[in-house]
């Protein structure tokens, strides 16, 4: 499948989850207030992959990550 | 009818490794594994075994709803991982793996906590084994590391142990409050990999061999969930720790580069759900944890088996060497994103169907950040599991003068087997639901839980694309809680045995100078008197110090001291007669 394919099919399928919420709002039984916001998830993902991706980097940056071999002595 | 232990199979089969040709090793191990399942099925309900043990009432079997379902899934990885290992013609790891895995099946079965404990330390002498069998030096000082954590891990559970026992309660139950309660929970969460005690675990599995790396990612971790499940339902700490495990290793998982270490990284963060679910101690939350474990054993060996077979046909572990296998290993990147689509807890497959019951008992229980906390790990997962490495591995731009060799047959068999039990129960989950031990309901497949997991695939499949270039594995390693025993703890320990014995020998030679101007003394006071006075004033003449005094002469030599052993031994062996 070409990308730009499936970039078309996730469109639509996220198309269609959102309006899926908005056609379905009676029938849910949200807990918390983002339970009923259609594509609250949908933002959730993108957001949250974003900030894990950037706070890992600057952690990695800040010191965590190591040029190999960091513990050479033992191997 | 006294039932058969499940255990004993495999300890058999294991000690059948040196008696057999290297070619009927794997088929014996797999003939143990498959009794050992056969054992659990056919296990009376209700069923006991005792026995006695240095005047301890041991419980063998005790097997409640909570026993028997950790103990079907464990029975089942071990037959499964027992497959996916056929062709391996080392007995050594054969013996390892089948002593770990039944070892693992006497935790679960335990009814008491010294028969628990005997299994727990026989676990992690036999997984050391287990990692040892990598080979190599990394494998060798890995294990070491590991053997020292386990070891720490029994020491502090046998400690708490003998003081519930002293207060009168030897069975498996609830820990009531107290200090044997924080040891028991510091043993068990050493095994579970809660951090900051957790590095032994993405420390040691990636150096394990291909096949001995799916052993080790299904026994200790799970097997120590069970017994949080068992023994400290609803301690609330356990909430936050599953928390920052979740996230941990989600935050790692992003900076790894080698692709074993990457998914002991989310090993971590998957046991994280568990651990918040045992913390929120609602019936849900426990069911959840339950229910999750048993599809974690599942998915989370699939992909060691993925992985594993990439290392098996190409050698390289690591994402910067890797890429653009897809092509020619089909089949593998098929079994593989079925794992990665299950972990990832996308509908229809079996991690949907647990993951998603820890999650609504966040939700419902009233843990509202928590709920929100666990679906931002999440995203991690897919993002790592499903994307990250699957991208930098089968499909990414192809790696320089890669060349993979075929795959044997029952790995890919293995695999198969894996695949179909991950989508069986993402499928008809009632099957697992009916199995669990607590009494709630759920129901998995309603259009908000649905609807919520595709958006937050698709979401991530997103900010993935975007996000690639970044995401590239990079040629690094990441610092992890064990560096404080590999630098600075390594350190002063050879810093301080160096010390030691300088100290020790300085000493020594001032006594023996002492010693030797004492003798020259006494063997001619006149002239040695001289010499000590010219000594204290200038310094030791030569005379002094060529008195030919050596303490070596004046010591006893070994024999010696055997022989005085030896005649000790046999006095006591007289008087005990």
């Amino acid at each position: 499948m070409k990308p730009a394919w499936g970039i078309a099919v996730a469109g639509a399928v996220a198309a269609a989850t959102v309006a899926l919420e908005l056609a379905f709002r009676h029938a849910a039984h949200p807990v918390y207030p983002w339970h009923s916001m259609p594509g609250f998830d949908l933002a959730c993902g993108l957001a949250g992959c974003w900030v894990i991706v950037v706070v890992s980097k600057a952690l990695g940056r800040a010191g965590l990550e190591r040029p190999e071999p960091h513990y050479g002595d033992e191997e | 009818m006294t039932p058969v232990h499940p255990a004993l199979p495999l300890f058999v089969a294991a000690a059948l490794m040196g008696l057999v040709r290297p070619t009927s090793r794997g088929p014996i191990a797999l003939a143990g594994a498959i009794a050992a399942l056969t054992a659990v099925v056919g296990l009376p309900a209700p069923a006991e075994l005792q026995a006695t043990l240095l005047g301890f009432d041991l419980r063998l079997i005790a097997a409640d709803e909570l026993s028997r379902l950790f103990a079907l899934i464990l029975a089942v990885m071990a037959g499964l991982g027992t497959l996916y290992a056929l062709h391996v013609e080392r007995g050594g790891e054969h013996a390892a793996t089948s002593v770990y895995a039944g070892a693992s099946l006497g935790v679960v079965l335990a009814g008491d906590w010294v028969t628990l404990f005997l299994f727990w330390e026989l676990m992690a002498i036999s997984s050391t084994a287990v990692v040892w069998h990598g080979g190599g030096g990394r494998a060798r000082a890995a294990g070491f590391r590991y053997l020292f954590v386990h070891l720490a891990s029994g020491a502090l559970l046998l400690t708490g142990i003998l003081m519930l026992h002293a207060t009168g309660t030897d069975l498996l139950g609830p820990v009531p409050p107290g200090a044997a309660f924080w040891l028991l929970l510091a043993g068990i969460a050493i095994n579970a990999a809660i951090p900051p005690l957790h590095a032994w675990l993405t420390d040691a599995y990636p150096e394990a061999s291909v096949t001995g790396s799916v052993f080790l990612s299904a026994f200790t971790t799970k097997t120590a969930v069970y017994v949080l499940i068992r023994t400290f339902p609803g301690a609330e700490p356990l909430i936050w720790a599953g928390v920052a495990m979740a996230l941990f290793g989600v935050v790692y998982a992003v900076l790894e580069n080698d692709i074993r270490r990457l998914l002991a990284y989310h090993i971590v963060s998957q046991v994280g759900y568990m651990v918040a679910g045992v913390g929120m101690g609602t019936a849900l939350a426990l069911n959840g944890a339950a229910a999750h474990a048993f599809c974690h054993i599942l998915y989370k060996a699939l992909l060691f088996m993925g992985a594993g077979a990439v290392l098996h046909a190409t050698g390289r572990r690591k994402l910067t060497e890797l890429g653009g296998l897809a092509p020619r290993m089909k089949a593998v990147v098929v079994l593989y994103m079925v794992g990665a689509l299950s972990i990832s807890g996308a509908p229809l497959f079996n991690g949907f169907v647990s993951k998603s019951m820890v999650v609504s008992a966040a939700a419902v229980g009233g843990w509202p950040v928590l709920e929100l906390l666990l679906t931002l790990a999440s995203v991690g997962t897919f993002l790592h599991t499903g994307l990250k490495l699957p991208y930098f591995t089968f499909f990414g731009p192809p790696a320089a003068g890669i060349e993979p060799r075929p795959l044997p047959r029952n790995m890919l068999a293995a695999m198969g087997a894996a695949a179909a039990l991950c989508v069986g129960l993402g499928l008809f989950p009632g099957w697992l639901y009916a199995r669990l031990p607590f009494d709630a309901g759920y129901a998995p497949y309603t259009l908000d839980h649905v609807v919520s997991a595709m958006q937050l695939l698709l979401g991530t499949g997103a900010a993935f694309a975007l996000l690639l270039p970044k995401l590239r594995g990079q040629p690094t390693i990441t610092l992890d809680t064990d560096w404080i025993y590999r630098r600075p703890l390594r350190r002063a320990a050879a810093a301080t045995v160096a010390g030691a014995a300088t100290a020790g020998r300085r000493l020594e030679g001032a006594g023996a100078a002492v010693v030797r101007a004492a003798a020259a003394v006494a063997s001619d006071p006149v002239r040695g008197f001289a010499s000590l006075q010219s000594w204290v004033e200038g310094g030791a003449s030569e005379e002094l110090r060529s008195t030919g005094y050596d303490p070596d002469r004046y010591r006893l030599p070994v024999g010696a001291i055997v022989l005085w052993a030896v005649a000790a031994l046999g006095v006591t062996a007289l008087l005990l007669r």
